[in-house]
């Protein structure tokens, strides 16, 4: 009878035959992680990709039960929560899983923003960073509408009609996104399918760009933290260190999910009006807000349509940092990026608290 | 050390199961001995396992999850002292 060791040893035997292991495994033992007063926030990317897992995960298995028509949606999700075996466990995880996400995300990508990891040669890191996080959201705001709960409905109502003061593409991608002039079967249908199959599509072509590209080129050391200590050799020593973290991550989602089970609220009555108070989910709430605070007109220009094309123009300045950062890319420290990167984080503290106690 | 490991992942199979033991208690309607855990309806109408099965279910995620990530701890501090890393 063969013993574990010998078993092991002869899988691997047959899968180095057919696949590059050895190369794999050898290229993971000779890339080190460096190690300096901000290594800490190298965990939070592993975090992200964690969640991302566990999203595809239980996400497949709420795709099992779950109907995606206006008749049947709600009544599938209440049949998930209250029927199927462990259904509100994992309809739970999944949707704390994606706030935890989406944290995770955000401050994996303001880590590297001050940190300065997206210099050269990492440009095409950070511009696939960027992208990752637009289809997270993307994610969130097709998945939000699914359960087809009061909240959902009028939530998607309003945020459908955020982009149509946009000139030239607004009105066709509010058609695009809806469907119908109203949200109805059609629109379920388009988020339905977008967020089960387009997105997971494209993330996961992107996510591979990412990955390998990070692991290709390493971790950055930032340029005003000296490397005092050797480095850790990725394989197996922080392999095993991010998955303390992943552990760790699992642990507090799961004391999430099970404490605070994410509730259903009542069906949806698209004839009835609009409850008081209906806010997006945290991470849409700086947008939410800035539109709020707007003025009904700027010299003669609609406030929402001036907080709509800044919203674009940010999002395509911060696709393009690492192009404008010459100093950073140069190794030096710029202060102007470092004052605005902190700026950006308070704006999104303060309005994410303002339009909560507002 | 191999027999060591082996029974730490057997508790931590046992305790991950745990869950599973509590939820099937709840559902099952054949025995009249077994405690049933009682659901607990929210503002929406939707039912929940009670607080306490909530607890205990919480408990044993904390078990296996926090046993789980002290055991690859202690195996980084073993792998970091033989690299030679502090």
């Amino acid at each position: 009878m063969l013993t574990l060791q010998q078993s092991q040893r002869r899988i691997y035997a047959w899968l180095d035959e057919r696949l590059p292991v050895r190369a794999v495994i050898e290229f993971m033992s000779r890339k080190t992680v460096p190690r300096h007063k901000h290594s800490f926030w190298y965990f939070f990317g592993g975090l992200t990709l964690f969640f991302f897992c566990v999203q595809i995960i239980t996400g497949i298995l709420l795709a099992l039960y779950y109907k995606p028509t206006p008749e049947l949606a709600h009544e599938s999700v209440r049949k998930i929560i209250t029927e199927v075996p462990h259904g509100w466990l994992i309809r739970s995880i999944h949707s704390w899983s994606a706030n935890l996400m989406v944290a995770s995300l955000f401050i994996h990508m303001f880590s590297v923003f001050l940190m300065r990891a997206y210099r050269k040669p990492r440009e095409l890191l950070w511009v696939s960073g960027v992208l990752l996080m637009f289809l997270v959201f993307g994610f969130c705001f097709t998945g939000y509408l699914l359960p087809w709960d009061t909240t959902a409905y009028f939530a998607t109502l309003i945020g459908t009609e955020v982009p149509r003061t946009l000139p030239i593409i607004g009105d066709w991608g509010v058609s695009l996104l809806k469907g119908e002039e109203e949200v109805g079967a059609e629109t379920l249908s388009r988020m339905f399918m977008i967020h089960v199959t387009i997105l997971p599509l494209i993330a996961l072509l992107v996510i591979c760009f990412h990955l390998l590209l990070s692991q290709l080129l390493g971790s950055s050391v930032p340029s005003g933290a000296a490397e005092r200590k050797p480095a850790t050799p990725f394989f197996p020593n922080f392999a095993l260190r991010d998955s303390i973290a992943w552990t760790i991550g699992a642990l507090v989602l799961f004391i999430l999910a099970v404490m605070k089970p994410w509730e259903l609220g009542p069906v949806a009555d698209p004839y009835a009006s609009a409850p008081a108070g209906i806010k997006p989910e945290w991470y849409f709430l700086p947008l939410y807000q800035s539109l709020r605070m707007a003025p009904a007109t700027l010299l003669g220009v609609s406030g929402e349509l001036i907080v709509n094309l800044l919203a674009v123009v940010l999002s395509a300045a911060w696709f393009l940092v690492p192009f404008f950062a010459a100093k950073a890319n140069a190794q030096r420290g710029s202060r102007l990026f470092t004052v605005f990167g902190i700026c950006l984080i308070l704006y999104l503290c303060v309005t994410i608290i303002l339009a909560y106690t507002t | 050390m191999r027999v060591r490991s082996r029974r730490s992942i057997l508790l931590m199979v046992v305790v991950m199961l745990m869950s599973d033991l509590l939820i099937a208690q709840q559902a099952d309607t054949t025995s009249q001995s077994r405690p049933r855990a009682e659901v607990v309806k929210t503002n929406q109408g939707v039912f929940f396992p009670d607080v306490t099965t909530r607890l205990m279910i919480a408990a044993a995620g904390v078990l296996a999850l926090g046993g789980m990530a002290f055991f690859l701890n202690a195996k980084r501090k073993q792998l970091d002292r033989e690299a030679g890393i502090q």
